[in-house]
């Protein structure tokens, strides 16, 4: 794990009124968590194996890239991030490591060091708009890409990330109505527009988290752990 | 209930062909895929069955629509879908949108008949439309289409690379080019030469063509235009108030239209944007090739091809009225033709004969001039293409012939060079040049111009 | 604004959630897997862990609810708009409920604030409003444990930082196993069709 600095987090989609929140310091895993990790969790704790999960915590592609309850198989290597899993696996995981997982602001700050220099927040923008340009092909083995200010790996353009609270995410299924603060599809607003229009990989972002819910197991979706204390 | 058949673009779905109102399943299902947008040139579609433009859906007005939208789950980004045809929140939008390896669905009345794009509305909208999720959904008047011919699907678009036009290789999507406007590609159907070569759209002499024409944007207008025909009919906007005998027609970004014409000659013909730079520098050029007899009345095709002087026809023939006496001693050959050297050949070859370093041979000092006397004069007789070696350069240009020339003032000229610029050697008489003319089977000369 | 053209669709969507993936396996997962579940039992909320504790400070498991239709409402004290009248309708559609039903529903009431709302505050909410128990129940949990509820349930939710929250407005109906059968969101739509569904599963034995 690494040690992120705290600071204040602007919400990309502010509900009316929201003011930039606070965050304190906390710990982030150096990469995301691999099938081999998850593994391990499984073996431990039967409830979270593929054929013994309820419905209620992970939907029927849960963990089907593995072979088996216990098996990885070809289509999931060792050190590969482990995907396909649902928030309620990915909460468990951490918590029975003594961890959690990161908040979207934890992530968001984590994923984007604060930076004087605008070429390397373009750089970031542009790396993760080229992954989204490139075929999808076999994940490549967590940590294999090269670490940003906080020493932390793969934050963009490997895999979506699971958070604690991907629900406090506001976006409309519809975000050109995102101007309309008076919307009433929630109460105390909808979001009021996006806070930066042109970070156009900060949208996609925000558009994955919107279109989840907590059961689903996607191909491209994972996860890594935070703690508040060192570990 | 029917489920819908979808045409794949250039194909257009077939008519609805129904009496009566009904409910419609649509299933569009979201790929991502990476194919060419040019030759040698990929980029990673996000679309609406596979293709760019997505498949083109045809119901009824008054239909109920039952959509499905399925997201493959090897896909990375939620999707959803606006149909412009569409009376609700988004046109459908809110109520699709779907991550991957999930589906949604939801049921719409077509309230309205008309073109009407549908596209793909989820967070950056921009990238979405700009990386080729966009079609068309047609909604046929209750008493449907007047029957015709053919019918083609045809969208207009914009790619958005950081790659120069048919910079070879696998092009990301440049989002600032696409804020600034400014594409790399222009295209029809989803890449560069998409209705080009054995691509293109057939077509026959006689028939009737109905275009349904869609611009996917996702910035610019388009001025659509087919090279050799006018538009009998233009429903512009996909509307139902027709415009006639058009030439050019704009599609909205975002927007339709459907253009008619009858076909009366064969030939192809060239679809543009009529923004030219787009047509011939992005890729906004597709062909409809016309088979079938010809009609010289209406297209007569090439009738004369020569050669034109402008302001030296002036000098030519004053030229050659003072030179109309004189006899054929060589001395006078030389006065006359040097009159007809200066008005006509040497605007290529130069007033010295020295003609121009890689493009028109030179006459002076000529070892190809010089060597074959009976192959200059079917030279100027017939014109001459292809590679010639001439005092060890090669040149390949087209010189055009000079038939009209009489055989007098040919015999006249080529006396001139063969015995100037540094050249020497036998003079040419009229019946000499009379002979090949013969040979070449030419009318006898017209006179000049 | 997601109102009734959306019910239908997200009835549809919950309803048919679990079918849809098995349906379209073989097409959808180019990976061999095993379909695991399917069964009704395993969308409990009931599995849901947890120390819930009642307005009047006593332990409320969730699965203390087993054995009776449960209309489910998250909410926060504070809230001065929407909640309101999304307790309001609660306590109407109790009206428009037939004896059997109302004998046997119970209304389950959560906090998305646990800081603010505490049970003694949520007992004095109750008092206020007239939600008296055993058939009206309002918990508090951890945020987790809200964070997991609302997640369970398709409710979004985040705090505007000035102590009000933006959040899902959406009543949820349980079955006597705890699993979600039917939801509706917004604010003034007809309470008899809420009305309807909870006695539909009230007399279902």
């Amino acid at each position: 794990m690494a040690p992120v600095p705290g600071g204040s987090y602007a919400a990309f989609y502010p509900v009316k009124g929201e003011a930039p929140q606070p965050v304190a310091p906390f710990w982030l895993d150096l990469q995301p968590v691999t099938n081999a990790e998850f593994l391990a969790f499984v073996r431990e704790h039967e409830r979270w194996r593929r054929s013994r999960v309820p419905r209620l915590f992970a939907e029927a592609a849960y963990l089907s890239s593995w072979a088996g309850d216990l098996e990885l198989g070809p289509d999931a290597e060792p050190a590969q991030p482990v995907t396909f899993v649902s928030w309620f696996a990915a909460s468990a995981y951490c918590k029975s490591v003594g961890k959690r997982l990161p908040t979207e602001a934890e992530w968001e700050l984590a994923a984007n060091p604060a930076s004087d220099d605008p070429l390397a927040l373009d750089e970031i923008a542009r790396r993760t708009l080229a992954f989204y340009a490139r075929p999808r092909g076999k994940l490549p083995r967590a940590g294999d890409t090269p670490p940003n200010a906080h020493g932390l790996h793969d934050l963009h353009g490997v895999i979506w990330e699971w958070v604690a609270d991907w629900n406090a995410s506001l976006a409309l299924a519809d975000n050109r109505q995102d101007r309309d603060p008076e919307n009433d599809a929630f109460c105390g607003g909808a979001a009021a527009g996006a806070s930066d229009p042109e970070s156009y990989a900060t949208f996609m972002r925000f558009a994955f988290r919107g279109s989840l819910e907590a059961t689903y197991a996607l191909h491209h979706l994972g996860f890594r752990c935070a703690r508040s204390t060192p570990p | 209930m029917i489920e819908a058949q979808l045409g794949v673009a250039p194909q257009p779905a077939p008519p609805v062909n129904r009496a009566h109102a009904a409910k419609v399943i649509v299933k569009l299902e979201v790929r991502e895929v990476v194919k060419e947008l040019a030759d040698k040139v990929q980029y990673m579609f996000w679309t609406f069955g596979g293709n760019v433009p997505g498949p083109m859906i045809r119901v009824r007005k008054g239909d109920t629509v039952e959509l499905h939208l399925m997201n493959h789950p090897d896909n990375a980004m939620p999707h959803n879908i606006d149909l412009h045809a569409v009376t609700g929140p988004g046109g459908g939008a809110a109520s699709t949108f779907t991550a991957p390896g999930h589906q949604t669905q939801f049921t719409f009345t077509a309230l309205n008949e008309g073109v009407y794009i549908y596209h793909c509305a989820t967070a950056p909208v921009g990238m979405h439309i700009a990386n080729g999720m966009y079609g068309l959904i047609v909604v046929e008047p209750e008493s449907g289409y007047t029957v015709v011919d053919r019918e083609y699907y045809v969208v207009q678009s914009e790619f958005y690379t950081h790659g120069a036009f048919r910079e070879p290789g696998l092009q990301p999507f440049d989002m600032q080019r696409a804020i600034n406007e400014d594409p790399a590609y222009v295209v029809f159907n989803g890449r560069d030469g998409a209705l080009i070569g054995d691509r293109a759209l057939p077509a026959n002499v006689g028939e009737k063509v109905r275009l349904f024409l869609g611009n996917g944007g996702p910035n610019l207008i388009s001025s659509f235009h087919v090279i050799g025909e006018i538009f009998d009919n233009v429903f512009p906007e996909g509307g139902t108030v027709a415009n006639h005998q058009v030439q050019t027609t704009v599609i909205p970004a975002g927007g339709s239209a459907i253009v008619e014409f009858a076909l009366q000659v064969p030939g192809t013909f060239i679809l543009v944007d009529h923004s030219i730079f787009r047509a011939f520098n992005k890729g906004a050029l597709g062909m409809l090739k016309v088979s079938g007899p010809e009609n010289k009345q209406i297209y007569s095709g090439l009738e004369v091809d020569e050669v034109y002087l402008a302001e030296r026809s002036a000098k030519a023939t004053e030229a050659l009225k003072g030179s109309k006496d004189g006899g054929d001693s060589l001395e006078a050959r030389m006065a006359r033709g040097k009159a007809v050297y200066m008005g006509t050949c040497s605007t290529c070859h130069q007033l010295e004969g020295q003609g121009l370093a890689s493009v028109f041979p030179p006459l002076a000092k000529s070892d190809f001039l010089m060597a074959d006397k009976q192959r200059s004069i079917h030279t100027v007789l017939a014109g001459l293409q292809g590679p010639v070696e001439v005092n060890g350069q090669t040149y390949n240009n087209v010189m055009p012939p000079l038939a009209n020339f009489t055989d007098h003032e040919i015999a006249d000229v080529l006396s001139f060079v063969r015995n100037s610029f540094g050249n020497q050697g036998e003079a040419v008489n009229d019946a000499e040049v009379a002979a090949v003319r013969a040979e070449l089977k030419q009318p006898a000369a017209a006179g000049h111009p | 604004m997601i109102r009734r053209s959306a019910l239908a669709v997200l009835v549809l969507g919950l309803t048919h959630a679990c079918d849809a993936e098995t349906e379209h396996a073989p097409e959808a997962h180019h990976v061999h897997r095993e379909i695991a579940g399917g069964d009704m039992t395993g969308l409990s909320l009931y599995q849901l862990e947890g120390d819930w504790v009642a307005a009047g400070a006593e332990s409320a498991p969730l699965a203390s609810l087993r054995g009776s239709p449960v209309l489910l409402l998250l909410f926060y004290g504070t809230c001065d708009y929407a909640c309101p009248l999304l307790v309001h309708d609660l306590q109407r559609v109790d009206g428009l409920l037939s004896a059997t039903a109302r004998e046997q529903v119970r209304f389950a009431l959560v906090s998305f604030d646990p800081e603010h709302d505490t049970p003694e505050r949520l007992a004095a909410y109750a008092r206020e409003q007239g939600l008296a128990p055993p058939r009206w129940r309002l918990l508090h949990g951890s945020p987790e444990q809200v964070r997991e509820l609302a997640a369970t349930v398709g409710v979004r939710y985040r705090p505007t930082g000035t102590g009000q929250f933006s959040h899902t407005m959406r009543i949820v109906l349980l079955d006597r196993d705890g699993v979600p059968v039917q939801h509706w969101d917004g604010l003034e739509r007809p309470l008899e069709p809420i009305a309807a569904a909870v006695t539909a599963v009230a007399e279902t034995r």
